[in-house]
């Protein structure tokens, strides 16, 4: 007892360090200036806004995509496809995909969007690229909500005629909002912190533009970053920024989560 | 009387089990029908044939007829929505949407197509004051169905039920799971719907089925030993197995 309690100490007290470091190195650059201008002198003053924008975009064009894929998928297997050897075997290798490392999914993404779709390097590339790696997630939790929702009300609407897809569409969906909103947050959430995905397929070491279309490249926060942490040449510089950059992605992170919670709290609220 | 149901050499497997062994029952209109028997009998699984509740489970093989108004409702190319708009169910467990009181009940008729804003009040209404629940939620009818107690809520299943102005309504245990006061306004509205339904209804209490049933069914592993007005299956049983039910011996 003694023991897993001190292992947890351990894990939470290593957490509430990187916390820390992140927090009490990154505070001192972040103003709104910081947030709001771009890169300045070979980015080693000004801002991160091009970063953040491009971030934003980018979650975006991966909820577009990931969230209605994902959710139908979710649908089918739980509410129509029989449980056979068949979607067994679908069931297996979504799990897997979930493991795949994020790299393999830039690679990919390369290979089919950039090249073979002939998209390009571009917003909508790397978009596509999160998508993929968003997905598995999207459909786990979508489906484990689905599941919860009590066979009662699925055979509730049948009984007054509904078809199945009535069913679904206006008794067993809205039931699983709150847990399919919170599964695919969570999932945008970790989305937009990869690098790998992103890196061959559409972001950009500096861009003095913002994108104005999803066929611009863009440049991101965590890309950003470990451009500053590691490639630039005055690492001096360039520290302070990288920690407020490391900081404000973890904020965009928190914040989508915050954004998880309310929703799946509003809709509680609602359901009672 | 003419029987507005009725089941002709029923069988139902399923997988290679046997569940229903030639079940050959007729259910009069205006009246209640109570399936009764020890569990694992078969009476749900007979009631729950009755609007193709099994056409949700692949394992299940059903033969033989049920005949509703002379057409069987069985058949493969019979429209199963249209069959369960026809023939109503409420089930054991209370299972209202997690939605608003006025949604609920009027939920099956949107489906159906009645969007109308002041038909739909009105049908709703009506529902709702045919179930006893009007004067309890008038004034709350946006209020989340499940912050109803489970009288209520049942209760509410039954509007949503006969909304839709069902020919059939089929009952599942539906006191199983509520205390003796919401079970009597339950019993109560059964008497009055009996006026306009067919009522099925599977129940393990037997005093119940006294107190509501015009007829009763006794079933046994998948058999069907007795059916005649409820007062002879309980006080003048023809069968040695129904005589020993229906007193306490086994069951």
């Amino acid at each position: 007892m003694r023991l897993l309690f001190v292992c947890t100490l351990v894990v939470v007290a290593m957490l509430g360090y990187i916390l820390w470091d992140i927090f009490s190195k990154g505070v001192g650059v972040l103003t709104w200036e910081f947030l709001l201008t771009n890169p300045r002198k070979g980015m080693t003053e000004g801002g991160i806004l091009p970063a953040v924008v491009g971030t934003v975009y980018v979650s975006l064009i991966t909820a577009v995509f990931a969230v209605p894929f994902g959710v139908a998928t979710a649908i089918y297997l739980n509410e129509y496809a029989r449980d056979n050897a068949s979607t067994r075997l679908i069931r297996a290798s979504i799990r897997n995909l979930a493991g795949v490392p994020s790299i393999i999914y830039g690679l990919f993404g390369v290979a089919i969007f950039v090249q073979g779709f002939g998209l390009g390097t571009s917003l909508l590339s790397s978009g596509l690229t999160l998508g993929l790696l968003t997905l598995p997630y999207v459909i786990t939790t979508s489906e484990e909500s689905l599941r919860n929702v009590p066979n009662g009300l699925r055979e509730a609407a049948l009984a007054l005629g509904a078809t199945q897809w009535q069913s679904v569409y206006s008794v067993v969906l809205p039931a699983s909002v709150p847990g399919i909103v919170t599964g695919s947050l969570l999932g945008l959430s970790r989305a937009a912190g990869e690098t790998a995905p992103i890196l061959f397929t559409g972001v950009a070491f500096y861009l003095r533009y913002l994108p104005t279309s999803v066929w611009d490249e863009f440049m991101a926060m965590p890309y950003h970053l470990f451009i500053m942490a590691t490639q630039h040449h005055a690492i001096r510089e360039v520290r302070p920024l990288a920690y407020g950059t490391a900081l404000v992605l973890l904020g965009f992170v928190l914040i989508i989560n915050i954004m998880a919670f309310f929703i799946r709290a509003r809709y509680r609220q609602k359901l009672r | 009387m003419q029987a507005k149901l009725k089941i002709q050499n029923l069988h139902l497997h399923f997988g290679k089990k046997e569940i229903l062994k030639g079940i050959s029952l007729e259910m009069p209109d205006n009246a209640i029908t109570a399936l009764i028997g020890p569990s694992g009998c078969g009476k749900s699984t007979l009631l729950r044939s009755i609007n193709r509740m099994h056409d949700l489970n692949p394992n299940a093989h059903l033969s033989g007829q049920i005949m509703l108004d002379g057409k069987n409702i069985l058949g493969k190319t019979q429209d199963v929505t249209s069959i369960r708009r026809r023939v109503g169910m409420v089930f054991q467990k209370p299972n209202p949407f997690p939605k608003s009181i006025f949604e609920n009940v009027a939920y099956g008729l949107k489906i159906n197509g009645e969007h109308h804003p002041q038909r739909l009040r009105e049908q709703v209404e009506k529902a709702l004051r045919e179930s006893f629940l009007w004067e309890e939620v008038h004034d709350q009818l946006d209020k989340s169905a499940l912050e109803l107690s489970g009288g209520q809520q049942q209760r509410l299943c039954i509007a949503r039920a006969i909304a839709v102005e069902p020919e059939v309504l089929l009952m599942d245990e539906p006191c199983s799971a509520l205390d003796p006061i919401s079970t009597d306004k339950i019993e109560q509205l059964m008497l009055r719907l009996r006026e306009r339904f067919c009522i099925v209804i599977v129940t393990h209490n037997m005093q119940q089925a006294q107190r509501v049933a015009d007829f009763t069914a006794f079933m046994y592993l998948g058999d069907l030993i007795e059916h005649n007005r409820t007062s002879d299956i309980f006080n003048n049983p023809q069968q040695e197995l129904t005589r020993n039910y229906v007193s306490g011996i086994f069951g």
